[in-house]
């Protein structure tokens, strides 16, 4: 049997999620599904698994054409998604959320308790995770959540399983524990569509690759029929082959500059060690470290988002308990989900470019159009509205709302999440410009060499590295690779 | 105004147009322009509580007042009462019923905002508490003298027009230059059309979203006593159903019940098409639960237009 | 020992427990004010009272856990009370008026159900509609208060079986039917659904019908419970069911189920509707003037509200705040030993 599919599109009205794609997998194959973020992986498997509906192509699995009408249908023909929007719902104990897919019954109709735990204990146990049967739901941690979410798919004996990205977050052991499983479903003859952006896990695992790139495959190779450095050329665009020996400057000294922020003795919410930090004028600070270690709550306690905190700030002390707060003292927050918490999106540009400094911090009037052009968002009017945009363009508008105010400190929670890689690079110039001025910049990023781009080109910069709520490392000059990012952010097998 | 906007009007514009013929197949003389006069003025009264409506549904995150009729009802008992009967009374009447109405908002605002109430939930509740209020103040029996000055908002200056319809536009051009122009109604479009980027934004919600429930308690509570000067003589939750209509107007006039976008003029012209709708159903004579159930009907299929939630499968 | 304080850990913890402490305190001053309230017939007498409103809290609740609201079932509670009245007026069989009565809620509960579960509109707002629709033809089937249930159905409900008053039994027949579909797959579908209607469907979970059902389930219940009302005020009235509507939400609200789903336990809608039938007995009987009656109820369910968010807040501050815990069990690799710093 195989699952092919060919000519796959898919559309949003005038926004393209898919391309076109096409691919091919057999039974007891694993295949590595690797693209930038964007290029159209997450909705593919999406498309695969019943959740979305494709605009055009063809599904065929074995000789018969596959039209998969709803989650649900697809289970019924076993193909289960594994993904990193956890489906955990944690008002439900961990066995009940392992059984949701298909719950046993008694007489037809009674929930089959009995049975469920049995089953929940089984998958659970041969995972090595029983401990975590009795634990609410709530209370796990994120890697725990993501062995959960595999169990869950697990127990569904999927002959189509796709994993998306659900390692990122995972430990060593964890990962060693998923690897182990995957080789068993394969011996089986399942087949796995494993999307991951961890080259290491790609090559020990899968048989083969797909890349993607702006939503469109690029093509399927064996895994050894490319490097790795050949492959991100594939998915970037860019000949990564000849490694380019960075051109690093050195940074400099830092206790020359003037302190902008301080802050001792930060605790963040629900982790128990506590933090000390001190920014520079001028200083782009990178914060990397794996998903949930506290990356993101630190810049957005600073911001006054989680709990109420004392600063330091350009040599006044001041508290800070609400957002109005952070921006009336001069803070800037952008954050990565800009439909959530960026754009007001059926606004029009002009209102959300103005929207901080006219309304909030009341400086005044805002020089939209040159602004625009500065940052090189393209559009028709400022009065048209912000969705309009490409993501990209969304996000520099956002960015350019905060720039408008001059801020002392900009926080920034993984800000290029899901924009291209032009944009990326104009967000990264306009920080490298507002450092030039004298502000300072703490940016966290999931991607770690975005960290290493950011950093690279600065007067003074360093990295942070997050482990459990506390830095773990600190990053400056040379040292800033992502092999230090990584092993720093990691720990080590205990 | 581009074209884009005056798009959203179309619909209400052509409902009113596509009624007027009805009636007057249906009645003849429904279209005259001395009937036409006194849908708009009956209309005016509805449109400034649908002024109400919309400033509370553009807080978005579900917010919604509907104890605008128990205000407005409210309104249309104290507003006499506090004057004494007393035309030269009227200004201070005015100004106490704005504490009184904006009291109320303040307590919606409070426990939506900071108690988390739904919006919805916490309305429903301060309509039977203002009623019970209104009922214990009375004791059932509103015998109310009415300010001479007041019975005058139903006099006509002109042809066809009437004080009310004056009143009614001067509120319209006032509210709409506010959320236009001032910081409050730009800051009030931000924080409807996304909380969480409002909040993140340095834009003070909760202060924006309760000065909505409180505006909107003070503009409910002085339609209600302009009502019952056109009215005459005042009832008890006399302005009940205006809650419900006000809610259709808004709808109708292509504001959008999640919030953060929409006009004050669109639900003035719902308020025009939902009037002209309910004089059709009394031309021909419909009993009062038909017209109750009509109105219902209305807003359920105006929701099932205009307000569906994205699908599952996308 | 340990076992006691495991129980009173666990009590705590459970959403219905201080309704159930609200319920029985209320009690005790109501007996202590008026000693006759404990007896036998006292008690059936507000039981019979206050039993309509117990049974679509029940049905409320049901709603609320999947994240929806039901605000039409007042309008409902009418319209069965006015079609079985009209139907016993017109000479139909009581078991045909019955089923005439229960039918006309179950078609508009199909008809929220539709609209909520399939076509996605707002709850809230549908229900508003639809409650205006169910008003206005209840008043058009009956435009002013009249009719009579049949006699030896009063009668029946303000009396005992094997010593239970007749009322109860509606209760419990309300709950059982809840107490089904909470062990099957179904209940497990209704709290999922109200955590997260897209991760729902996900799941695999048939969404639309497990909203559709809720729907129609509440409405099952307001029949029941209007079949009960016109036991219990023996005639016909097109408005006598519309202050149900916002009790038996509010009796939810206190009795600890959350408005925005898949968190309760629907004993809290029992407890909280016995709650707010008491505290209204309590203010009818402290001889409150009866025009000061509505505003006085008006105030005590404002506050029950209030006082309930707030408990909530309080106790799930994790409803709160979207953020997983963190376990911080193991170390991070040596800090001091590993450091790496640019000299």
């Amino acid at each position: 049997m195989s699952l092919e599919i060919k000519q796959l599109a898919k559309r949003y009205g005038s926004v393209v999620a898919i391309r076109q794609a096409s691919l091919k997998v057999n039974d007891g194959e694993v295949m590595a599904i690797l693209g930038g973020n964007g290029s159209g992986k997450s909705t593919l498997a999406k498309i695969i698994g019943g959740a979305v509906n494709p605009s055009e192509g063809i599904i065929t699995y074995g000789t018969e054409k596959l039209q998969v009408k709803s989650p649900k249908d697809a289970k019924r023909k076993g193909i289960v998604i594994t993904s990193q929007e956890l489906s955990l719902f944690d008002n439900l104990s961990v066995k009940t959320n392992l059984l949701m897919c298909e719950i046993p019954r008694k007489f037809g109709l009674f929930v089959d308790k009995n049975t469920l735990e049995k089953r929940a204990e089984g998958i659970m146990g041969k995972m090595g995770i029983s401990h975590l049967l009795d634990k609410p739901t709530k209370e796990l941690a994120p890697n725990e959540q993501y062995m959960v979410e595999f169990a869950k798919a697990l127990i569904q004996e999927p002959k189509v399983l796709i994993i998306d990205e659900i390692t990122s977050a995972l430990y060593r052991e964890d990962v060693e524990m998923v690897k182990n499983l995957v080789a068993e479903l394969k011996r089986k003859g399942c087949m796995i569509l494993f999307i991951s952006h961890r080259m290491s896990e790609i090559f020990s695992m899968c048989d083969s690759v797909t890349v993607m790139k702006n939503g469109e495959t690029i093509g399927t190779f064996g895994i050894n029929e490319k490097s790795e450095n050949e492959l991100l050329s594939l998915m970037t665009g860019k000949d990564l082959t000849r490694v380019e020996e960075s051109e690093v400057v050195s940074h400099g000294r830092e206790d020359k500059a003037e302190m902008m922020l301080s802050i001792k003795n930060l605790k963040l919410q629900s982790f128990s060690k506590s933090i000390d930090l001190e920014v520079r004028k001028g200083e782009i600070i990178g914060v990397a470290g794996l998903q949930g270690h506290g990356q993101s709550d630190l810049v957005r306690t600073l911001f006054g988002l989680q709990q109420h905190i004392k600063i330091n700030l350009d040599g006044k002390q001041i508290d800070i308990t609400n957002p109005y707060q952070s921006v009336q003292a001069g803070l800037a927050f952008i954050s990565g989900d800009r439909e959530r918490e960026g754009v007001y999106g059926t606004r029009s540009i002009s209102e959300n470019l103005r929207s901080v400094k006219e309304l909030v911090t009341k400086q005044g009037d805002v020089p939209e159009e040159e602004l625009l052009k500065d940052y090189g968002v393209v559009f028709n009017s400022v009065n048209q509205p912000i969705n309009t945009l490409s993501g990209g363009n969304q996000q520099k508008v956002v960015i350019g709302r905060w720039m408008a105010t001059e801020p002392k400190v900009v926080l920034a929670d993984d800000p290029t999440k899901g924009i291209d890689v032009q944009a990326r690079r104009d967000v990264h110039r306009i920080l490298h410009k507002l450092a030039e001025k004298g502000s300072a910049v703490i940016m966290v990023s999931s991607d770690d060499e975005e960290l290493v781009e950011l950093t690279k080109r600065v007067k003074l910069a360093k990295i942070i590295v997050m482990y459990e709520g506390q830095i773990s490392a600190i990053l400056k000059g040379s040292d800033i690779t992502t092999e230090n990012i990584i092993s720093a952010s990691m720990p080590i097998g205990v | 105004m581009n074209k884009g906007k005056l798009k959203v009007y179309l619909p209400s514009i052509t409902a009113s147009i596509v009624l007027l013929i009805v009636g007057q197949v249906l009645s003849k003389g429904f279209a005259s322009a001395n009937n036409i006069g006194s849908i708009l003025t009956v209309a005016s009264v509805l449109a400034i509580a649908s002024i109400a409506q919309t400033l509370v549904i553009l807080t978005g995150n579900e917010g919604i007042d509907l104890s605008v009729g128990a205000v407005m009802s409210m309104g249309a008992l104290f507003g006499p009462l506090l004057a004494g009967g007393a035309s030269s009374h009227l200004p201070i009447a005015f100004l106490m019923l704005a504490v009184i109405g904006g009291l109320i908002g303040l307590i919606n605002g409070i426990g939506v905002q900071f108690v988390k109430i739904p919006p919805l939930v916490m309305t429903l509740i301060m309509v039977s508490v203002v009623n019970g209020f209104s009922l214990a103040y009375t004791k059932g029996q509103p015998a109310i003298q009415m300010p001479p000055v007041l019975l005058e908002v139903g006099a006509k200056i002109f042809g066809p027009i009437r004080w009310l319809l004056i009143i009614a536009v001067i509120i319209l051009i006032i509210m709409e230059v506010i959320l236009r122009k001032s910081r409050y109604g730009r800051s009030l479009y931000l924080v409807g059309n996304n909380r969480r980027a409002a909040e993140i934004g340095g834009i003070g919600v909760n202060k924006i979203v309760i000065l909505s429930y409180v505006l909107a308690g003070i503009i409910g509570i002085w339609s209600g006593c302009i009502l019952v000067g056109y009215a005459g003589s005042a009832q008890l939750e006399m302005a009940k159903d205006y809650t419900l209509l006000s809610i259709a107007a808004v709808v109708i006039g292509g504001t959008k019940l999640t919030g953060g976008e929409g006009t004050l003029l669109g639900g003035v012209l719902g308020a025009i098409v939902l009037t002209i709708l309910t004089s059709v159903l009394v031309a021909v004579g419909m009993p009062d639960g038909v017209r109750e159930l009509i109105q219902g009907l209305t807003l359920l299929v105006i929701l099932m237009v205009y307000s569906r939630a994205p699908k599952l499968r996308q | 020992m340990r076992r006691l304080k495991n129980i009173v850990n666990r009590s705590l913890k459970w959403p219905a427990f201080p309704s159930l402490i609200l319920l029985i305190l209320f009690f005790i001053i109501n007996v202590i004010l008026s000693p006759g309230f404990a007896a036998p017939n006292a008690l059936a007498g507000f039981l019979a009272y206050n039993v309509p409103l117990v049974c679509v809290a029940i049905g409320v609740a049901v709603v609320l856990l999947t994240g929806g609201i039901d605000i039409s079932l007042g309008a409902q509670v009418s319209l069965v009370n006015v079609v079985f009245v009209t139907l016993i007026g017109l000479k139909w069989s009581f078991m045909g008026a019955l089923l005439g009565a229960v039918g006309s809620a179950l078609v508009f509960g199909a008809i929220n159900g539709f609209i909520v579960g399939f076509l996605r509109v707002t709850p809230l707002l549908t229900t508003f509609a639809t409650s205006s629709i169910i008003a206005g033809l209840a008043l058009w089937i009956m435009p002013t208060p009249g009719g009579m249930a049949p006699e030896n159905f009063i009668t029946w409900y303000s009396d005992f079986i094997f010593g239970i008053p007749v009322p109860v039994i509606f209760v419990v027949i309300s709950f059982l039917l809840w107490v089904i579909i909470k062990y099957t797959p179904l209940g497990i579908w209704i709290l999922a659904t109200g955590k997260h209607d897209m991760k729902a469907y996900v799941s695999a979970i048939p969404v639309s019908w497990v909203k559709f059902f809720v729907y129609v389930f509440a409405s099952l219940l307001s029949a029941i419970g209007g079949i009960a009302l016109t036991g219990s005020v023996g005639s016909g009235d097109p408005l006598v069911g519309l202050p149900i509507a916002l009790n038996a939400i509010a009796a939810c609200v206190i009795g600890g189920l959350s408005l925005n789903g898949g968190y309760g336990d629907v004993w809290g809608s029992i407890f909280g509707g016995l709650f707010l039938g008491l505290v209204i007995t309590t203010v009818l009987g402290a001889n409150i003037p009866s025009f000061y009656q509505d505003f006085v109820s008006g105030i005590i369910i404002l506050f029950g509200v209030l006082g309930a968010s707030m408990l909530r807040k309080i106790n799930l501050p994790e409803l709160n705040s979207r953020k997983p815990q963190i376990e911080t069990g193991r170390k991070p690799r040596g800090m001091e030993v590993e450091k790496i710093e640019q000299r």
